[in-house]
């Protein structure tokens, strides 16, 4: 006993029937997601939306950006409305990781007539760190009219943001003016005196 | 002779000091007052010119973006000291010895299994972290009087696993070693040297592991115990998910990771268990299907 070697636990040889995405085994569930790429990944996407066990649907949407596909990739977009927290959150998770083609899906999202859509939007625009994200949010906010919206995208602008939008923010501060937490954000730059 | 046009370094403001020591302590904890302005302008001016800007700026918007990385990575590098120490982050030792080997080898006993325990150091640098393990096991763990224990250690860079294999460290590396263990596991080599007995270094496992890579992940088999410490936070997110479904992958049902003490897995995936143990967290694959 003691410190020894040991040789690797894994059978030698793969099972003989191949693992299928809806088999009762979760472990078997998983080998077929990962045997689904780096080919043909479509049949995946439904899966996101149906299989209930997160650590499926993770290596599934992994295999998803993986696999690079812009066209693929936007059909995830949907899912940021689940009622499903847990997927909502993982879809963000997984735009965040293709931030090339998360920018170009996710901010015609700014557009939606759901602020919660909106909202997830941002989040997404928050942790891709690419320099579009800058004039989205601009664009959001020159005619956003939810506070909470208004607020995330704040929260992600204004780190951001040059001398040349104070002029954007003192208007987000007028059409908030009645928003206790907006002006309390925005007082220190839109008062006299303030700013930069 | 002529002299080229003098490169004037960067002028830092008291207003940008004031935003850099914002930013780097929420991405680091780590604060400069304005009495380490002469420490911080010196290297700031550096980065800056290193990153080809030409302002604090210009250089201040690209970091904060983040759009390069390494940006940031030039930033922490130059206002840290990166060096790795035997016994480094021991808490998280601690709790390996007190609450994970323990459950490991109880469910070991309640499934008859006599395989050995197997834990892996990824990436393991120059060696300090696995021999750092080996060390507390064979000092403070009694159970490996009973108990079959392998090593594994791996890195993607092969320079640090030839320092790692021989097993050479100085003075500044091994200052946490008791003299008691620097006595019992190490012969001395030079007036400033000691090198790991080889009842240990033979008894490791090096080899050359990509993280991101599932053939060199696959062959390993399965651990109970993976150390992979401040590697993460060097990815992006999208090999972070790729690294951590190999990570899951090379994981016994109920194995446990334990990662840096600044990086959270709960941003990079939902898939492993949180456990709070007395000395550390620690991220536990679950034992079956659903991770929440």
């Amino acid at each position: 006993m003691g410190l020894t070697h040991s040789e690797p636990d894994r059978p030698p040889n793969g099972p003989a029937v191949p693992p299928t995405l809806d088999d009762a085994d979760p472990t078997r569930r998983r080998e077929a997601v990962h045997a689904h790429a780096p080919g043909d990944v479509t049949e995946l996407i439904p899966l996101v939306g149906h299989e209930n066990d997160p650590v499926i649907r993770e290596a599934a949407l992994t295999e998803i950006v993986e696999s690079g596909d812009a066209g693929l990739i936007a059909t995830l977009v949907p899912y940021l409305g689940s009622q499903d927290a847990g997927l909502r959150l993982a879809v963000v998770d997984a735009l965040i990781a293709c931030p090339e083609i998360a920018v170009g899906v996710v901010t015609p999202v700014l557009g939606d007539a759901d602020p919660h859509m909106r909202i997830l939007a941002v989040m997404v625009l928050a942790g891709v760190h690419h320099p579009d994200v800058v004039d989205a949010l601009r664009h959001l906010l020159e005619t956003e009219s939810h506070p909470n919206v208004a607020a995330a995208a704040l929260d992600v602008f204004l780190p951001l943001a040059q001398e040349a939008d104070d002029e954007l923010l003192q208007s987000v501060s007028r059409r908030f003016a009645d928003d206790p937490f907006l002006r309390f954000v925005l007082q220190p730059l839109t008062a006299p005196g303030g700013g930069r | 002779m002529s002299s080229g046009p003098t490169l004037l370094a960067p002028a830092i403001s008291d207003a940008d000091f004031k935003r850099f020591s914002e930013f780097f302590y929420q991405r680091t904890g780590i604060h400069f007052g304005s009495g380490k302005r002469y420490f911080v302008d010196k290297r700031l001016q550096a980065c800056i010119t290193h990153a080809g800007e030409a302002s604090f700026a210009g250089w201040f918007m690209a970091v904060r973006l983040g759009s390069q990385p390494e940006l940031m990575q030039d930033l922490i590098n130059e206002f840290t000291v990166n060096e790795t120490y035997f016994l480094r982050e021991d808490y998280q030792f601690d709790c390996l010895l007190k609450s994970v080997l323990p459950e490991v080898v109880a469910g070991r006993r309640d499934g008859r299994s006599a395989d050995p325990v197997r834990i892996l150091s990824l990436p393991c640098s120059t060696g300090e972290e696995p021999y750092s393990i080996a060390l507390r096991l064979l000092e403070e763990w009694p159970e490996i009087a009973v108990t079959d224990v392998s090593i594994y250690a791996g890195d993607i860079d092969t320079t640090v696993l030839d320092v790692a294999r021989r097993g050479r460290y100085g003075r500044r590396s091994l200052q946490r070693v008791p003299v008691t263990w620097l006595q019992r596991h190490f012969t001395r080599d030079g007036p400033e040297h000691h090198v790991v007995n080889d009842e240990i270094r033979s008894a490791i496992d090096f080899s050359v592991i990509n993280v991101c890579d599932r053939g060199d992940i696959g062959p390993l088999g399965h651990f109970d115990v993976v150390f992979c410490r401040n590697l993460l936070i060097y990815f992006d997110e999208r090999s972070s998910r790729h690294a951590t479904e190999n990570l899951y992958d090379i994981l016994r049902p109920g194995g446990f990771l334990f990662l840096g003490h600044s990086e959270s897995m709960s941003r990079i995936s939902g898939i492993f268990t949180p456990r709070r143990f007395a000395d550390a967290l620690v991220y536990q694959r679950p034992e079956t299907g659903d991770a929440r």
